[in-house]
């Protein structure tokens, strides 16, 4: 009877252990839909832009075009001084068009990392899917009730500096609300956190306003709003060398 | 005493210095000096351009090297070399010097806190200590064992921030496009050459050819014995294919070279002011000698000897006195340059002139110079200082009347 009652439990223990793993969701799926809900959909939008530095601050206006995935036409309207600039994201293809130069520069694919426009954020994080191509991911317990946590850890040789990075994505709506980034030490060195969104369409999303902080110096923060937004396809010729100088907008 | 033949004033000269001895003593020793100082001021600035061949040829490029006459135009890797088979055949026509392949390109090193542009170098783990230095100044974790490592000049790695076991971004855009890596930092060089230190980056060929898409490599580094990088690379470019050539170290160095030859030509004028220093030196010494024996030398002239004898017997006392000293400066002199040419005495207390020192491309190492033509430069400055100091005592000599010499107080 003893025996019995033993075999009761485990099979019930295991249907409970099949039972949660059918429900928990297949992180690398996750992390897909998690990164087509932080890249929004195809579009063009305008993006404001605020660096915020000790003791100072300066305000970019952008307009921006993106395929919602790995290509995206960033030119800057704002301030005068700067405008015309333009950035070209061609998967791992950077162009940056410099008027005064009057000259399309190609950037190494490590520019990726660096720093767009002095602020917080690299081109990567405006664009591309690093975050699915470099890392194996995991799913972690959550911090939070409605939310799952995902942990990202390198693939081997991994074009990426990152020791790790953390995503709270939102268990309902799939979207990243908060992004960190931790060195190979295990110190964050930079956290994105996804401040509010507006609901496109059904199932779909747009993160309007993005928190960036630089978890290393003290002061240096970036945000990023994003208004007159028009969902939709755009021209394949919006994402060629040529539109950086002339846009894609007739 | 008249009439004396000359076999006799030699004898005469030869019991006089080991009569005075005391004085003999002081002019050999000065005359020592005067060739230590000379054999070692000589074999120093030869050992400075050694230093810093040896320094170039050791970390930071290679005692001969070998690639496509365009790639010495471009160091790009679109001028390297696809096939290395060919220059195997002619480096084993030449005698088969030791070398290695290395594949140098330009790329950007990230890391989570800072992107640095650098020239990198893909080698071969093995075959690289045969050419290089770098290799055996790997301080912190080791030298490169397989691809997915790179290691790094410490300063480098304190700029980036990264440590032993971190990763680092390796990214380029060559004959294969953009391309990245992320590579595990596996050692730390410190070579106290300033370029090695700070940008000193070192990959496996495998991890550079992936990188830039050039199958085999830029150039070869083949191994020379120092100071004979010349006549190596003239052998080895003679066997060398249409297209190809080989270039001694030296030839590579730029304008460290023109900085190094200039040094050269300054070292002429103070190392002839150090001569007359040490020519002055033994003129005071001979003169003052001579002087005070002035009623000796009256003596020997009533006992009937004559005025020219005299002065020849006074020249060959000198020459005598001084070619001891000569001969002792000359055993001194080498026994310390061949110390200071076998052990590093001297680089740590160069060191001590801090950064200048290795951004000069020097090592911390100093070695000074071996070189027989030494012993010849400290001749001329001893036969010329004996000589225009006995000019003075000679013509005394023959002026010399033996009651006024004897009279001289």
């Amino acid at each position: 009877m003893g025996l019995n009652r033993k075999t009761i439990l485990l099979t019930a223990a295991g249907l409970l252990t099949a039972a949660a793993l059918a429900q928990s969701p297949d992180p690398k799926a996750l992390l897909h839909e998690a990164v087509n809900q932080l890249r929004g959909p195809a579009m063009v939008a305008t993006y404001t832009l605020t660096v915020e530095r000790p003791g100072r601050g300066k305000r970019y206006v952008l307009r921006v075009y993106t395929d919602g995935d790995r290509r995206a036409l960033i030119r800057v309207i704002e301030p005068k001084r700067e405008a015309g600039q333009a950035f070209l994201m061609l998967g791992e293809d950077i162009w940056i068009y410099n008027p005064r130069l009057g000259r399309v520069l190609r950037l190494p694919p490590s520019g990726r990392n660096d720093r767009f426009l002095g602020s917080d954020v690299s081109y990567a994080d405006l664009s591309g899917r690093d975050l699915e191509d470099y890392y194996e991911v995991r799913l972690e317990p959550a911090a939070q009730a409605g939310q799952l946590t995902l942990a990202l850890t390198p693939k081997p040789r991994a074009p990426t500096p990152w020791g790790r990075v953390v995503l709270q994505i939102e268990a309902a709506t799939k979207l990243p609300r908060r992004i960190v980034y931790y060195d190979q030490r295990g110190q964050p060195v930079k956290e994105i956190e996804m401040r509010k969104v507006a609901r496109i369409a059904e199932g779909r999303y747009l993160v309007t306003d993005t928190l960036v902080v630089d978890r290393v110096r003290e002061g240096y923060r970036t945000v990023f709003e994003v208004s007159d937004w028009r969902v939709g396809e755009v021209p394949d010729r919006c994402f060629t060398p040529t539109a950086l100088e002339r846009g894609c907008e007739r | 005493m008249k009439g004396a033949r000359f076999g006799v004033i030699v004898r005469l000269a030869w019991r006089n210095i080991w009569r005075h001895r005391q004085r003999t003593y002081l002019l050999a020793a000065v005359v020592a000096y005067a060739s230590v100082a000379t054999i070692f001021y000589w074999s120093m600035i030869d050992g400075y351009k050694l230093s810093v061949l040896e320094a170039h040829a050791r970390y930071v490029m290679a005692p001969v090297t070998v690639a496509r006459t365009a790639w010495f135009d471009d160091p790009d890797p679109e001028n390297g070399l696809r096939d290395l088979a060919p220059l195997r055949a002619a480096l084993e026509r030449a005698g088969s010097p030791r070398y290695a392949p290395r594949l140098q390109f330009a790329g950007l090193l990230t890391s989570p806190y800072l992107s640095e542009g650098a020239f990198l170098l893909g080698v071969d783990p093995a075959a690289e200590p045969a050419v290089s230095r770098v290799p055996g100044k790997v301080t912190e974790g080791r030298w490169l064992e397989a691809p997915g490592e790179v290691v790094l000049g410490y300063k480098l790695a304190e700029r980036l921030d990264v440590r032993l076991g971190e990763r680092l971004v390796v990214s380029t855009a060559a004959l294969a496009g953009p391309q990245s890596l992320g590579l595990e930092v596996v050692g730390l060089v410190h070579a106290r050459v300033s370029s090695v230190d700070r940008s000193g980056v070192y990959l496996h060929l495998d991890d550079a050819r992936a990188l830039t898409g050039l199958s085999g490599a830029t150039h070869l580094a083949v191994d020379a014995p120092l100071g004979r990088e010349e006549g190596v690379a003239r052998r080895v470019a003679a066997q060398l294919p249409r297209g190809l050539t080989a270039h001694p170290v030296w030839d590579l160095v730029g304008p460290i070279k023109t900085d190094v030859e200039a040094g050269k030509k300054l070292s002429l004028p103070i190392g002839l002011l150090l001569a007359l220093f040490a020519a002055l030196a033994v003129t005071s010494t001979l003169i003052v000698s001579v002087l005070e024996r002035t009623r000796e030398f009256g003596v020997v002239l009533a006992l009937g000897m004559d005025n020219p004898k005299l002065g020849w017997m006074i020249v060959l006392e000198a020459a005598f006195a001084t070619a001891v000293g000569w001969l002792l400066g000359l055993v001194l002199g080498y026994a310390l340059i061949y110390y200071t040419g076998t052990h590093n005495v001297l680089g740590p207390f160069f060191q001590l002139s801090g950064e200048v020192w290795s951004e000069a491309g020097l090592t911390e190492e100093f070695y000074t110079h071996l070189s027989p033509v030494y012993a010849l430069y400290s001749l001329i400055t001893v036969v010329v200082s004996a000589l225009s100091a006995l000019l003075f005592p000679a013509l005394r000599a023959r002026r010399l009347h033996p009651s006024e010499a004897l009279r001289w107080d």
